[in-house]
């Protein structure tokens, strides 16, 4: 099956190098691997959350602390919200349904590598409720809080509208509410970290 | 101002329903007590003389009166009211008269002297029979108490509150004035002056108090109109007014009375007027106001134009001022509908709970009386017969009507722990909220019970025991109970320990629960995670190798284990969200198959939280509609229209395909359509083909639970965030 995903990958992007593990201890040792300083650039990363020795979540943390110009994808069975936005809030780029049909997912796969990232109306519903909760609204909004704009794209993506709808509704271009929608995704992992950050500095860990 | 409450409102009612007894009982008494001729007086407008309607001895038809007891009578000797008589000297007159009248009454015999010359000695009553007092007396009678007794009503629940302070006021005032005049105005011939004059002062000073205390009334309600100061400078210089004429400072001041009535009247007006301009852009105060003063203006008015302005213009009442006196009832009769209907004085139809206890009280007074009655009057054989029926029937319906109305139950321990599982364990935050109010309702029976904002850490009381404040919990918001038992009683100590054992029990109840919950919850995320794991990986496997033919069935049912998924792991959703996800699964098949959307959607959300049983059922149905649409329809565009009422979801799917007709595929659409139909009959909702120009159209519809009643802010209105 990763087989078949890589595939996937290969035919989407013709010059790319396609590598797979499977499970998380031969991921990391192929991370280690990429991040000498000889390695080739590491391009793009399709991330199963369900590995056999652990989650794919840890690792997507790992890979964008390390390689921060690497693009980590989930891929899952279900946009099921409550796994990927822990996905995404550590810092998945985008994620890819492997239920689609291989056109679809190739179609998404080069969207997520333009920078617009899908989000699902499930996905809409937790940010908007993750920036809701009371621990944020507390927060200085200046860089970690959504502008009235993202918060209605969202709603709207909530509401099960696609990107090109909601920038008819909007009067904006499909582009801007694409770049909306990847300024959330940017903003969502800013704030999980600060949140991380700050439980840390409350348990005395920092 | 101190706010120390030591009655509760039915005490302070009951007071007051004491005193107005009396006030009848003196009014009787006082009628009762005087000497009675039995002549039946009446004035002959054509002569101006006495006229006697009663046979007397030797005359059997009755006939004009010359004299009584060798003092001749005049028409003003009967008048109703001495006030009405226009000068001091008039009236001192008749004083006098009435004095030395009920002087010759008083003897064992009194002659009385025909206008033929014809002499009767008669022996007068020393006590008036009751059923002589005619109907006037009974208006004002009534009149009064109504009047005071609607004034205490209002008065009893804001004791401190200037608006029913003023209009209890009024009815004192027009409770001392209809009784002193119920008085004099019925008796006979006389009444000795000793009695009259004070009931004279009496009947001035309450209509003083009436005509100020609607002054005062309109002044400070529903707007506070111009300072304090002139408020106070108004009313006094009335009072003081008043106080001249009823002082006779001023030479033929009593008559004048009606003047200062009618300067009443007009500062009455010109604070309706002035409320009518303080109330703008106030709906509420202005139909409150609206219906003040229309009773009020009604009483008043009609008072004025059938007593009031003849006598002033120097003529005689319309209507005996006895009857006037019922114009007035109909002011209070107007606040006690009015109350209910507009919440005048922030009373609402609780109020009325109060008044049908005590009638319930009155009427078993008032049936007790009537028994003993009975048996005094029935033939001694018949006792022993009613103590059995009083015994077996009478008793324990009393008992019956008593409990039913003014039953203080104490909740026992089974119920209490019955209420609190309910609400601990109601099946959602509407149902808990509502049962933890019918627990309150049946701990105190409180008159009103409100959701309030900010509630106490623990329960308290307030206002010196009025008032009970009922903290939140974690799914239950904080409560104002206000005057418990109907109004009967005031909250105690250990009403206040009773709360807290209630609060505790529920509190326990409640973690535990969650305890529970979050036990229950793990575990269905696992059996959710090895769903996802396991059957959804072989279902993946298996779609990417099967027959282009198969994959649509397969994604289905992966689509359908992601909304189990969801449904074991997350609880209720809302509709809002279960319509966003639909539509986003249906905005990307369609894309797929190559055939446009047209699903509007409006600004306005729709909060409401559905069961998982409700998103799931609906989930699946809507998808095999697309999925038949996809299949069989051959369209280009397919239109769904979502509309959802307050507890219905309609939503209508529409193609511009080749239709349902005769070329349908019956096979799989068939069956697919049945097993529609089937889950949406089990959720008590129906699926339709409306008929159409072009294409299929279908309608499902699925009862919603009702819109979710938003609390008073501060309280969680959803189960944590999804």
């Amino acid at each position: 099956m990763r087989t078949w995903l890589g595939e996937v990958l290969a035919e989407t992007f013709s010059d790319l190098v396609v590598a797979s593990a499977g499970s998380l201890r031969t991921a990391r040792a192929a991370l280690s691997a990429a991040s000498a300083p000889e390695a080739p650039p590491l391009a793009i990363a399709l991330v199963d959350l369900g590995l056999p020795d652990g989650s794919g979540i840890e690792f997507i943390g790992e890979l964008a602390a390390k390689l921060p110009e690497a693009v980590p994808v989930v891929t899952t069975v279900y946009d099921d919200d409550a796994h990927l936005f822990e996905a995404l809030a550590a810092g998945a780029r985008g994620y890819l349904l492997k239920d689609g049909e291989p056109e679809g997912i190739k179609h998404a796969l080069r969207g997520i590598e333009r920078g617009e990232p899908p989000l699902s109306p499930a996905i809409a519903h937790r940010i908007l409720a993750h920036f809701r909760a009371p621990a944020m609204a507390g927060r200085k909004t200046d860089e970690s809080g959504l502008t009235a704009r993202e918060t209605e794209v969202l709603t709207l993506l909530g509401r099960g509208l696609t990107v090109p709808e909601a920038a008819r509704r909007l009067g904006l271009t499909d582009h801007t509410v694409a770049g909306y929608v990847k300024i959330i995704y940017q903003k969502l992992n800013i704030s999980r970290r600060a949140e991380a950050t700050l439980e840390a500095h409350r348990r005395g860990l920092v | 101002m101190a706010r120390e409450r030591v009655w509760s409102p039915n005490g302070l009612l009951v007071a007051a329903g004491l005193f107005c007894l009396l006030s009848t009982a003196a009014c009787l008494y006082f009628s009762l007590q005087q000497p009675w001729l039995g002549l039946a007086l009446s004035t002959n407008e054509a002569t101006g003389m006495i006229v006697a309607s009663a046979p007397l001895p030797d005359a059997p038809e009755g006939g004009t009166i010359a004299s009584i007891g060798g003092m001749a009578l005049e028409a003003t000797d009967l008048v109703e009211d001495p006030d009405t008589l226009g000068s001091d000297a008039a009236r001192d007159r008749f004083m006098q008269r009435q004095g030395e009248l009920h002087r010759l009454l008083s003897s064992e015999s009194v002659a009385v002297t025909l206008a033929g010359g014809t002499v009767a000695t008669l022996h007068p009553e020393p006590l008036r029979p009751v059923l002589t007092l005619p109907p006037s007396f009974w208006v004002q009678v009534l009149s009064g108490a109504i009047g005071f007794m609607v004034g205490a009503w209002v008065w009893c629940f804001k004791p401190y509150e200037t608006a029913p302070r003023f209009f209890f006021l009024s009815g004192i005032g027009l409770m001392v004035s209809a009784h002193a005049a119920a008085i004099y105005s019925s008796r006979e011939l006389a009444l000795p002056t000793e009695l009259f004059i004070p009931l004279s002062k009496l009947n001035a000073t309450g209509t003083g108090l009436f005509g100020l205390a609607i002054t005062g009334l309109f002044l400070n309600s529903p707007a506070k109109l111009l300072t304090r100061l002139w408020r106070q400078a108004i009313l006094g210089l009335l009072a003081l007014a008043h106080l001249v004429a009823l002082l006779d400072l001023v030479p033929d001041s009593r008559t004048a009375v009606y003047g200062l009535i009618f300067v009443d009247m007009v500062l009455i007006l010109a604070a309706i007027g002035a409320q009518v301009r303080a109330t703008r852009g106030d709906p509420v105060g202005r139909t409150a106001l609206r219906w003040l003063a229309l009773s009020v203006l009604v009483g008043t008015l009609g008072f004025m134009a059938v007593v009031g302005a003849p006598v002033l213009l120097g003529g005689e009442a319309i209507v005996s001022q006895g009857y006037a006196f019922g114009l007035f009832a109909v002011i209070y009769f107007g606040i006690a509908l009015g109350l209910s209907r507009h919440r005048l004085f922030d009373l609402g139809e609780w109020a009325f709970r109060l008044l049908f206890f005590l009638g319930a009280a009155a009427l078993i007074v008032v049936l007790d009386g009537l028994l003993v009655l009975l048996l005094q009057i029935g033939p001694r054989s018949a006792l022993g017969l009613g103590l059995i029926a009083v015994a077996l029937i009478y008793l324990p319906l009393r008992d019956r009507l008593w409990r039913l109305t003014a039953g203080r139950r104490i909740l026992n321990e089974d119920e209490l722990l019955a209420g609190v599982t309910g609400i601990a364990f109601a099946p959602n935050l509407n149902d808990g909220q509502s049962r933890l109010a019918e627990l309150l309702r049946r701990m105190f029976d409180p008159l009103e019970m409100t959701v309030i904002e900010a509630g106490p850490e623990a329960p308290a009381l307030t206002e010196d025991g009025a008032v009970l404040l009922w903290p939140a919990t974690r799914d239950t918001p904080a409560m104002q109970l206000r005057y418990p038992w109907s109004g009967r009683g005031l909250f105690s100590a250990a009403h206040l320990a009773m709360a807290r054992r209630a609060l505790a029990l529920l509190e326990r109840f409640q973690s535990g629960r969650e305890a529970y919950a979050e036990g229950a919850r793990a575990e269905r995320r696992r059996i959710a995670r090895d769903l996802h794991d396991d059957v959804g990986a072989r279902l993946l496997t298996g779609m990417h190798e099967a027959p282009p033919q198969a994959r649509p069935l397969l994604r289905e049912a992966l689509a359908d284990i992601r909304t189990i998924v969801g449904g074991l792991t997350g609880e209720q959703r809302t509709l809002d969200r279960v319509l966003g996800d639909l539509r986003h699964e249906t905005v990307r098949r369609l894309e797929a198959a190559g055939i446009a959307l047209d699903w509007p959607v409006d600004d306005a959300g729709d909060a409401r939280l559905l069961d998982y049983d409700i998103y799931k059922n609906l989930s699946s149905v809507f998808r095999e509609l697309v999925s038949n649409l996809i299949r069989h329809a051959g369209a280009g565009t397919a239109y769904v229209r979502v509309r959802s009422e307050a507890d219905l979801l309609v939503i209508e799917i529409a193609d511009d395909g080749i239709g349902l007709g005769e070329t349908a595929p019956r096979e799989t659409g068939g069956n697919g359509l049945r097993n529609a139909a089937e889950r949406l009959t089990a959720l008590g909702g129906e699926i339709a083909f409306p008929s159409a120009e072009k294409g299929t159209s279908i309608r499902i519809t699925l009862p919603l639970p009702a819109p979710y009643v938003t609390p008073e802010q501060g309280v969680q209105s959803s189960p944590a965030a999804p």
